[in-house]
């Protein structure tokens, strides 16, 4: 689980960098700093983080929300048909325990 | 200065770079050009914002712009720039702007953010990465309700030109020797460019734009009566403070020669002129006129009628015409020989004499319409000398095609040129020869004309 929210997070990072690295820096500094979040939580706490991105760019921030679910569905190989980081970190959760899950139970599967 | 009347028109122009249209301005120009002033002046309509420094300390700040950066309990219009603030990021990255911007828009609303200079942050920056954060600055500020103020000396055109909602490029350049600025409309989102570039001065050290002038009462503001300035001991007062300073004293017996740059109207001079009368016609004093050529003796004696009574016009004020009109103000000009229009100009003045000090005066072009460059002068001659023994005061005014200005000057006290720049009039004295350049304008919200000069500076 913790490598799977780490690909997420690698996610956001990779579609904050489009807005640059300082930005990318600077937005990371205010989560901290106004919502006591680190980068490391964003999976676990993905709609207060779009809130933030909120206050920072309003309406711009609903594009770079998109970029995120891009990267996302780009990472893990997923149609993804959904409107927010929230439920495409759900389908995430959903989609790759269905995998393990299904690898667990392969009849050649070993471990 | 009466400050009303430069507020107002101050304000007036710089009111359409915050329409609502636009969010982000860039603020260019070669360094000594005013950008800072002007982006001062903006947070000063503006009343909320922070200037954000990447040049000079706060101390050195309130040195310089003194009127708009000193603390709120000082300042005049308290309540409006009390909400603006300093931040010095002499030694900042782009990352600290940033921090900074994000700090201040997601606390406030409505907020104007100045940048000065951004080049400083931005040239240290990679092309693309500059874009970047130009780009999510605009994003920030608009989010937020916010706006923002770029200011650059680059001349070129870079990112930001590309990215922002209006821009305006400051330049000083050099008029007949004499320093003058010029502000450039070159983008202005929401807003048609009417007139693309407009003079400004820097004058106490605040932000001025200047129009066109006024060159007549504003139907709205009712005629009241005249309110002179008294003729100081020994001297004669022009009516308006400003222009006797510009001037310096009229000694009585003096001569003056107004000549008119190639643009310049009847409709520019002429309220300049008739504020002078009116203040010696208020005054117990008279006036003479013999207009220029194309200006009705009729309409000059109507704008008297506004400010006094017919009684007092019978007494004090003369129109040459060139017909027989059956009426005390007005005489008959003998264009005969240059020897009887003095003649019949004399004879007038004879009729005046009890009345006290008296202003003359003569349109150039209507002398010079008839008669040659020689007898022109001539004529100004003898009544100069004229009015040298009178103590009255003689104004020849030079339209620009009139021949004789050379010789005129020569015999003049007193010669200042007036002309337009952007559509502004403007004046500067050439003798005495003087560096600086005065902006013209004409304040009737007093319900008379009044001569408003505003140094260019």
């Amino acid at each position: 689980l913790r490598e799977l929210e780490k690909k997420v997070v690698n996610c956001v990072d990779h579609a904050l960098l489009q807005l640059g690295k300082s930005i990318r820096y600077v937005i990371y500094w205010y989560l901290n700093k106004e919502f006591g979040m680190k980068k490391e939580e964003i999976p676990k706490r993905p709609e207060e983080f779009v809130k933030a991105l909120e206050t920072v760019f309003g309406s711009g921030a609903k594009v770079i929300e998109r970029l995120m679910i891009d990267a996302i569905a780009e990472e893990f190989r997923l149609n993804l048909q959904v409107e927010s980081l929230e439920e495409a970190v759900q389908e995430v959760y959903k989609v790759v325990g269905r995998r393990r899950k299904s690898r667990a139970q392969h009849p050649y599967n070993l471990t | 200065l009466s400050d009303k009347f430069l507020d107002l028109i101050r304000v007036v122009r710089l009111r359409d770079l915050l329409n609502p249209n636009i969010i982000a301005l860039l603020i260019k120009g070669l360094p000594g050009t005013g950008k800072t002033t002007l982006a001062l002046e903006l947070l000063r309509i503006y009343g909320k914002g922070i200037y954000i420094s990447t040049r000079v300390s706060e101390r050195k700040m309130k040195e310089q712009h003194s009127l708009v950066m000193k603390p709120a309990e000082e300042k005049e219009d308290q309540g409006r720039l009390e909400e603006i603030g300093f931040k010095d990021l002499r030694f900042g990255s782009g990352t600290e702007m940033l921090k900074l911007i994000l700090n201040e828009v997601t606390k406030r609303k409505e907020f104007l953010i100045v940048l000065d200079t951004w080049d400083a942050i931005a040239k240290e920056l990679e092309p693309n990465e500059r874009l970047k954060i130009e780009r999510s600055i605009v994003a920030m500020v608009e989010a937020n309700e916010a706006k923002v103020v770029f200011v650059s000396e680059d001349p070129d055109l870079t990112t930001t030109d590309y990215l922002v909602d209006a821009i305006v490029t400051l330049k000083d350049e050099e008029f007949e020797g004499r320093r003058v600025r010029f502000i450039e409309w070159n983008k202005l989102r929401g807003l048609p460019i009417s007139q693309k570039r407009h003079l400004f001065t820097l004058y106490e050290g605040r932000f001025t734009i200047f129009e066109k002038p006024m060159v007549g009462r504003p139907p709205k503001v009712k005629p009241k009566k005249f309110e002179p300035i008294k003729h100081p001991k020994d001297h004669y007062s022009s009516g308006s403070i400003e222009l006797d300073a510009a001037l310096g004293p009229f000694k009585p017996g003096s001569v003056l020669l107004a000549e008119m740059g190639k643009p310049i109207t009847t409709e520019h001079y002429h309220p300049l002129l008739f504020s002078v009368s009116l203040n010696f016609v208020s005054q117990k004093g008279f006036t003479l006129i013999l207009p220029s050529a194309i200006l009705a003796p009729e309409t000059i004696k109507n704008g008297f009628m506004q400010y006094f009574a017919k009684e007092t016009i019978e007494n004090a004020v003369r129109i040459g015409s060139y017909d027989e009109v059956p009426d005390p103000c007005f005489f008959k000009l003998d264009m005969s020989s240059i020897d009887d229009l003095f003649k019949v100009v004399c004879e007038q003045l004879e009729k005046l004499k009890n009345v006290g000090p008296g202003i003359y005066f003569v349109g150039v072009d209507l002398v010079e319409g008839i008669f040659n460059v020689d007898d022109t002068v001539k004529f100004f001659v003898k009544l100069s000398r004229r009015v040298r023994r009178s103590k009255d005061l003689l104004v020849m005014a030079a339209k620009h095609a009139v021949k004789s200005t050379e010789q005129l000057s020569d015999i003049s006290d007193k010669h200042i040129k007036l002309d337009l720049l952007e559509g502004s009039l403007i004046g500067y004295t050439i003798k005495p020869a003087k560096p600086s350049i005065s902006h013209i304008d004409f304040d009737y919200s007093s319900g008379f004309p009044r001569v408003k000069l505003t140094p260019m500076m």
